[in-house]
């Protein structure tokens, strides 16, 4: 089984990411391209349901923060959903949730965007 | 609540609110809710861990009980007293309080008490408060419970209610804050524990993937995610390898490179904001770059990875920067091996080559003796390195006639191997062609060097055609060292006759010489491989000792006068080595 496998979806005019497995230095790469594919898509607007991610490494936190900055420049965001516990406790530890919107479930995820379209 | 979660004090709690009830006195119904009060507090208090939590509920407790205007803590660990917590009416002068504890246990005072200590009175006059009641453990001072203002002075009622509500609050306090303390030390505990699985994470993939770009990206991404910034530059062998997040012109590129020497040399991690004012640091900081971490290897340095600050707008703590230490340490390693390994396959495939090269060279030696009856003839080159450009041969000319050839090309190694290749091609080309002299042979060989090499290369040589019935001998020696012939007598002759070196001039003006080999004479033929091998003093072998060997082994075989002639200037040489190609013919007639 690999280490990590990543599909996306369109919910609206929000792009959910959905990794399954380990997010580590292996598998880094794999992870930035799905989430630069979508950004280059013109998706800005991403949703990172991590119900199925067993962990993330730093190198994972690093994508995040090396494309979160351009993407909130044009007007979109990277926000995350259902995390399990491992994985919360990992951003509470380092203090990633005070920069990233982490939502309980994807569903919250996908209103938290539509919440930001002001009508 | 299921009925046997409920707690036992609730119980107590219903049977004393039903005698209150049934109480008419107003002061015992005072005193009730009062009883009522402190047991819902202890009972609250055992279910709270959290410090504010427990402050909170000190501060509800009391002012519903006594009506203050206010209430408010200080807690202290071993220095001051500072304020913890405050309710009820706001007070600009709170939030700056820091009062001396006191020297022993206070008591409770109050504003208008007869005896209050002089501290106390500071303590009161400071904060504003109307009543101070001390919070102690185990008579050691945890903080004050300050109470203001209530319209009319606090009473003995009140006063003893605040005490022992006091009591459970100064152990709670205590607890609270050994549980805060606890959780600090598992945060950093958890946080210590990622670190060392990133490290772990790292270096698994830095093993697996032998790739300089993998490194870099698995150290930019880590570094980052572990300081959470979203701006991060690195330099590698002097140029920007990898940016992210950060507007950088080309001119901003360029100046940086020229700057990266200094930032991979320093000693360790660095505040862009410490280092030397200049242009480089001018730039980082306008790109918000504000950490440089050199990316060393004991002596060598690679890079240096340049960070922005926390996204949190917090600073590094000693633990981050740690981490940041041992990553980048871990990748200037896997660096170092990278380039260690790439110069490793380098160097074998060269080796691979060479000893192709050497094969092939050997290939146009002689493999054994010529065989020309009548005479004992032995020859050997020893390249100095693995291909070297001296040539010895042996071509029969038919008619009982035969060349013997030995000829130095210019420098060694692999340049000299390839010149030596088409002069051996060159020779037996023209030796194909039928009668040729000497003379003309040489002229063909020089008109075929200089134009391939331009005159940047040249060869020494010797060429002698061999009578072999009659050991009448032509040769020309073309600025070769000339060739020793030991007479049978003890004399020494030199053959020199000949021209200049091969290939140097485009046109040479040539003669022979010739002399007559009879038995019991012995020729020697040899490159300044063996002349001028150095001792480790400094002293050259030189001809005079060649002539002095050959008298000694005169009357044995070819074969071993080349291995006493080699043995010896082995010997001379010592540690120092030949360093130079070596090349003997040992020729003599039965």
């Amino acid at each position: 089984m690999p280490d990590l496998t990543v599909e996306s979806r369109q919910v609206g005019d929000v792009t959910v990411i959905c990794p399954e497995g380990f997010i580590n230095a292996h598998t880094v790469r794999q992870f930035e391209q799905s989430l630069s594919r979508a950004l280059e898509d013109g998706n800005q607007k991403l949703l990172i349901n991590g119900s199925g991610l067993a962990y993330i490494a730093s190198a994972g936190l690093g994508v995040i923060m090396g494309l979160i900055e351009e993407t909130r420049a044009k007007g979109g965001d990277i926000r995350l959903a259902e995390l399990n516990d491992t994985v919360r406790n990992i951003f509470e530890v380092l203090g990633f949730n005070h920069l990233c919107k982490i939502l309980s479930s994807e569903k919250e995820g996908v209103a938290s965007y539509q919440a930001d379209t002001p009508g | 609540m299921a009925a046997d979660e409920t707690p036992t004090s609730y119980r107590y709690q219903e049977a004393l609110e039903a005698l209150a009830r049934r109480i008419e006195d107003p002061k015992s119904q005072k005193k009730l809710s009062e009883v009522l009060a402190l047991l819902d507090f202890n009972s609250t208090l055992n279910r709270s861990h959290e410090l504010t939590e427990i402050l909170d509920l000190v501060l509800y407790v009391t002012m519903g009980e006594t009506r203050a205007s206010w209430a408010g803590v200080l807690l202290r660990d071993d220095g001051p007293l500072k304020p913890a917590a405050r309710r009820g009416r706001a007070d600009e002068q709170w939030n700056g309080l820091e009062l001396p504890a006191p020297e022993g246990a206070p008591t409770i005072a109050g504003v208008g008490d007869e005896e209050v200590s002089e501290w106390a009175r500071g303590v009161l006059t400071a904060s504003g408060a109307a009543l101070l009641v001390p919070l102690v453990k185990s008579e050691l001072l945890v903080g004050l419970l300050l109470l203001g203002d209530r319209g009319e002075s606090y009473g003995i009622d009140e006063r003893l209610f605040a005490q022992t509500l006091c009591v459970s609050a100064a152990a709670a306090i205590d607890n609270g804050r050994v549980y805060e303390e606890l959780q600090r030390l598992n945060q950093r505990l958890s946080l210590k524990v990622y670190q060392l699985d990133s490290l772990f994470d790292i270096a698994r993939e830095l093993n697996r993937s032998p790739d300089i770009s993998r490194v870099r990206e698995v150290l930019l991404t880590n570094a980052m995610g572990h300081v959470l910034t979203t701006r991060a530059l690195m330099l590698h062998d002097g140029r920007i390898v990898e940016q992210r997040g950060c507007a950088l012109t080309p001119e901003d590129r360029v100046r940086i490179e020229a700057g990266s020497q200094k930032l991979a040399e320093l000693e360790d991690d660095v505040r862009v904001a410490e280092l030397p004012a200049g242009e480089v640091s001018d730039i980082l900081l306008r790109l918000g770059i504000d950490t440089v971490i050199p990316l060393r290897s004991g002596e060598s340095c690679h890079g240096a990875l340049l960070l922005g600050p926390r996204a949190s707008g917090s600073s590094l703590a000693e633990e981050d920067r740690d981490f940041l230490r041992s990553l980048a340490s871990q990748a200037a390693a896997s660096l170092d091996n990278l380039r260690l390994t790439r110069e490793f396959v380098e160097k074998q495939k060269i080796e691979k080559e060479m000893a192709i090269a050497r094969r092939i060279q050997r290939a146009l030696l002689p493999e054994s003796e010529p065989g020309i009856p009548g005479w004992d003839i032995a020859g050997i080159n020893i390249p100095c390195l693995t291909v070297g450009g001296d040539y010895f041969d042996y071509v029969d000319r038919g008619d009982d006639k035969h060349w013997l050839v030995i000829a130095d090309v210019s420098g060694k190694g692999t340049g000299a191997a390839l010149l030596m290749a088409s002069v051996q091609a060159a020779l037996h080309a023209l030796a194909g062609l039928g009668e040729i002299s000497l003379e003309s042979l040489t002229e063909r060989l020089n008109e075929i060097v200089y134009t391939s090499t331009e005159g940047n290369r040249y060869v020494t040589a010797f060429f002698a055609t061999l009578n072999a019935p009659t050991g009448e001998t032509t040769y020309l020696n073309a600025g070769h060292c000339p060739p020793l012939v030991l007479r049978r007598d003890g004399l020494v002759e030199r053959l020199e006759e000949g021209g200049p070196v091969v290939g140097l001039l485009p046109e040479v003006s040539l003669t022979t010489g010739s002399t007559r080999l009879e038995s019991g004479d012995l020729l020697v033929l040899y490159t300044d491989g063996l002349s001028e091998t150095s001792s480790p003093a400094g002293e050259e072998f030189e001809e005079e000792r060649i002539a002095e060997i050959m008298r000694e082994s005169a009357g044995t075989p070819s074969r071993e006068i080349m291995a006493t002639l080699l043995s010896r200037v082995r010997v001379f040489a010592a540690e120092a080595g030949l360093a130079d190609d070596l090349t003997l013919m040992v020729v003599q007639r039965d």
